[in-house]
């Protein structure tokens, strides 16, 4: 891959999500997801006949139902038939592979939805279920217990402390209570979560986030379309995504070395040496220490006043597993394109959104977003 | 396509009921290091993966290709992970394609694959849908029906299914790689019991572990490979609406739209005078009458008579399965990648005792869902 | 008009919204007759698994054929649901228990072969 290549100028011009619930009790996944799509359709003036590819993301197991998938085909206007394709991923990553389809010019816009009702299954024993069967998922471990181990190798490198992740919790909570979309809306300073019980030390359970659910949707489009749905499209200047070994013993936890390659191969298709003029970070970080290894891994300095990290409150006030890294993405593009209302970042011109996938931030995509094309 | 991409190596595990002998990563790295030899490559050559299969319930491990990223070679590579249902092996093959035809990519290892003897399948392949009584048994449970409408409407013999088997396992006999590899006769068909009437054991494709795996390249890089590749002169996935009043179930829209779609790129107005072979994702003896209407090889309701004069059984005039084709091979996430690599194998010559002599231009094709899911390929020996 | 109710017209992408009775009873546009047990069901082998387009609904729904005997389920069968007794129901799918046959001519070839 030549990173000095000029590539095709495409944007997200569009995306809409539900509010993030604990749970949905009256609509399926289906019927949270058609809203979604329509409002995304709805903001930028086109029908679904507009949109030339859909691509999906969610998991059968947190569906709790083989194909699973296949009912979203329904509520995503699939008739006539449409190119399609359906991920086993979050939607960070398809929009990702629409992005790939558009320099390979094979469509102009497409639509990326991503559903998924944890509420209904017992997330932890699934995502037990996604670790090396041997070694890793017959200990019992699950999450919280990936995620501790994680910590604990980041406090040991670092000399982190129980404080420093009190005030990262802090601080998504504050914005969290200023995004209506988001799960957990109130704030709470450093002491109170400090004194919340371990759920699987060091890690109290302030520092994880709740269960929750909703449905999302963004609309990608190519320079030529992305003018004409959108007054401030939202230029995608440089992506990159990676995947490392899942054995948590041959991985350094303590850093995220594929975020560090994605980010350095993305700030330098962004034409970037490194995470320069970033105004706007959204990181699925699920816990503090995960967001510290990543600001890490990113070059991000966590204490200075840009880039604002996690405006919308992050994972922490809001986790729907498999759309988390897309509703990062959407919020890069409410910053740039002046949707995010009581959460914004004021004269935002370039964000981060990054993704994740497995247990430990196994696999990491780092976008880099802002509101000048990348290519002229 | 932006610019031309091409298969350069293809490789896959001896299909089989059960491999108590290896582990869901020994399984798939049988099939990456045949790829990989194949095309003449190691996996510091390859810039990316694209992994597909079927449920995860299938093997009782959520997002496999997470665990499996090591044995895949994935270790600090972009990774993906495709899920179309039973076309997911043929879509993961496109998307692997759609990636070097972008430009961003030079080499991509392209994999599926299933261990489905881990897991229970008839189950997995029984979800209870809400809003619905739980009575579809399988997938033979879900498409009988669909068989049954089909043989009303177009008046089929009732030694159709039969005759389709037939061939498919005489076929399966000539390739090394098939899970069922003893021929079959149309007594032994008859005699075999009904599972979901019409749809008989003899007329259903086996449960199989299996893996499947090529590597898609660039032109410039497959010019410098030992094999003579495969080009791929065309690829479309689409899926289409379960609950459309008046949906036609037995030759759905999506699969005349996505033939049409991969002719017309590939600049194939003739079908059947022009394609040499076709893998087709035939998992019940039906459906290969029904997706020979569907495909454009034959009129509406001549699906059937083609079969009945024997036009399409290996040597005559438009060879199908040669490979044995699902019928004998069911690994299902991987069967999709099979059709569509076992095409590729054609043009590329190198089919063995299975070979069609002379093949240059080979569709690939796969289905999946309700029938909501294609995806498919044309190849050609060809630039 | 869809039975079970969707969120929306996959054919149009409109909503639905308004819930319409309808009456149980229909035609069988096709069928199979199911040999193999799936774990965690109680049906009794063999049993008729039929899709059945009810009188006035735009898609077909899967049900249980029962008091037929399987050799004679054919397509164009007009059947009728069997429901569970009043004080029984739930306001669920498992409220119907199977639908019969309720012995009137088959509905012609055209009525349902494009309703599969």
């Amino acid at each position: 891959m030549t990173s000095a290549a000029r590539l095709r100028n495409v944007a997200i011009v569009g995306f809409a999500q539900l509010p993030i619930v604990a749970r949905d009790e009256h609509r399926m996944a289906t019927e949270m997801l058609y809203p979604a799509v329509r409002q995304a359709l709805a903001d930028c003036g086109v029908e679904r006949n507009a949109i030339d590819y859909q691509i999906a993301g969610s998991t059968d197991y947190m569906d709790g139902r083989p194909f699973g998938f296949v009912a979203a085909l329904d509520v995503m206007g699939s008739w006539p038939a449409r190119q399609d394709l359906h991920l086993e991923m979050d939607a960070a990553f398809c929009a990702y592979y629409a992005w790939v389809r558009m320099q390979a010019g094979e469509c102009d816009t497409a639509l990326v939805a991503a559903h998924g009702k944890l509420s209904e299954g017992e997330p932890n024993r699934v995502l037990n279920l996604q670790l090396d069967p041997y070694y890793h998922a017959a200990i019992g471990l699950d999450p919280a217990s990936t995620a501790a181990l994680q910590a604990s190798a980041y406090m040991a490198r670092t000399g982190a402390t129980d404080r420093d992740f009190a005030e990262v919790a802090a601080r998504n909570r504050a914005a969290g209570a200023r995004n209506a979309d988001a799960q957990v809306r109130t704030a709470a300073t450093a002491d109170e979560l400090q004194r919340s019980p371990w759920l699987v030390e060091p890690l109290r359970s302030a520092y994880v986030p709740p269960v929750g659910e909703t449905a999302t949707c963004l609309i990608l489009a190519a320079e030529g379309k992305a003018e004409q749905l959108c007054d401030r499209p939202v230029w995608i200047q440089g992506v990159d995504h990676r995947t490392e070994m899942q054995t948590l013993g041959a991985r350094d936890l303590s850093r995220s070395a594929s975020t560090q390659l994605a980010a350095q191969r993305a700030f330098t298709m962004a034409g970037l040496a490194g995470a320069d003029g970033i105004d706007v970070a959204e990181l699925s970080a699920a816990t503090p220490a995960e967001e510290l290894i990543l600001c890490e891994a990113l070059g991000l300095d966590a204490q200075a006043a840009r880039p604002v990290i996690n405006p919308s409150g992050g994972p922490l006030c809001g986790h729907p597993i498999m759309m988390t890294g897309g509703i990062r993405l959407g919020e890069a593009f409410r910053q740039l394109a002046g949707r995010a209302s009581g959460h914004t970042v004021a004269g935002a011109k370039r964000a981060v959104a990054h993704g994740t996938q497995g247990h430990c931030l196994q696999q990491n995509i780092v976008w880099v977003v802002g509101s000048e094309r990348r290519w002229a | 396509m932006k610019r031309p991409v091409a298969v350069v190596g293809v490789g896959q595990t001896h299909h089989t009921s059960r491999r108590s002998d290896v582990s869901i990563p020994g399984l798939v790295r049988e099939a990456v290091d045949r790829a990989l030899l194949d095309a003449g490559l190691e996996h510091k050559d390859i810039d990316a993966v694209v992994v597909g299969k079927a449920p995860d319930m299938l093997e009782g491990i959520a997002q496999p290709e997470q665990f499996l990223a090591g044995a895949l070679g994935a270790h600090m590579k972009p990774l993906l992970r495709v899920h179309t249902a039973g076309s997911v092996g043929a879509s993961t093959a496109l998307t692997a394609v759609t990636h070097v035809a972008s430009g961003l990519y030079e080499r991509v290892l392209t994999v599926a694959f299933e261990k489905q003897s881990e897991g229970n399948a008839m189950w997995a392949l029984s979800p209870n849908m809400p809003f619905t009584p739980p009575l579809v048994a399988g997938a033979g449970g879900f498409f009988a029906p669909y068989c049954r409408a089909y043989i009303t409407k177009t008046k089929c013999p009732p030694h159709i299914g039969p005759v389709t088997a037939v061939n498919a396992r005489a076929n399966g006999a000539r390739n090394q790689y098939a899970h069922l590899q003893e021929p079959l006769t149309v007594e032994d068909v008859m005699n075999s019991p009904m599972l979901w009437d019409p749809i008989r054991f003899g007329e259903t494709c086996p449960s199989s572990d299996g893996a499947v795996a090529m590597v898609i390249a660039s032109e410039d890089k497959a010019k410098h490979g030992p094999r003579k590749p495969a080009w791929v002169k065309s690829g479309y996935s689409y899926a289409e609406a379960m609950w459309v009043p008046g949906r036609d179930q037995v030759s759905p829209a999506a699969g005349r739209i996505c033939a049409k779609a991969v002719y017309d790129k590939a600049g194939i107005t003739d079908p059947w005078n022009q394609i040499d072979t076709a893998e087709i994702y035939v998992p019940f003896a039906w459906f290969e009458a029904m997706w020979l209407e569907n495909l454009g090889f034959c009129d509406v309701g001549e699906g059937w008579k083609i079969i009945d004069r024997g036009e399409q059984a290996f040597g005559a005039h438009l060879p199908i399965n040669p490979s044995g084709g699902v019928l004998c091979t069911n690994p299902i996430g991987a069967s999709g990648m099979l059709r569509l690599g076992e095409a590729a194998l054609q043009v590329m010559g190198r089919a063995g005792a299975h070979q069609v002599e002379g093949a240059k231009t080979a569709l690939g094709h796969a289905y999946g869902g309700g029938a909501q899911y294609f995806a498919m390929w044309i190849v050609s020996s060809e630039r | 008009m869809f039975v079970p109710p969707i969120v929306c017209s996959p054919e149009s992408f409109a909503p639905c919204d308004t819930f319409v009775d309808v009456e149980a009873r229909g035609i069988v546009t096709t069928f199979c007759i199911v040999n193999i047990p799936v774990i965690g069901r109680n049906l009794e082998i063999p049993y008729v698994a039929a899709s059945v387009a009810l009188d006035g609904a735009d898609i077909s729904i899967f049900a249980l054929i029962q008091e037929c005997p399987p050799a004679e389920a054919r397509m164009g069968m007009r059947v009728e649901a069997v429901w569970k007794a009043d004080g029984e129901r739930q306001g669920d799918h498992e409220d119907i228990q199977y639908f019969r046959p309720t012995g009137e001519p088959d509905a012609p070839q055209a009525a349902y072969i494009n309703r599969l």
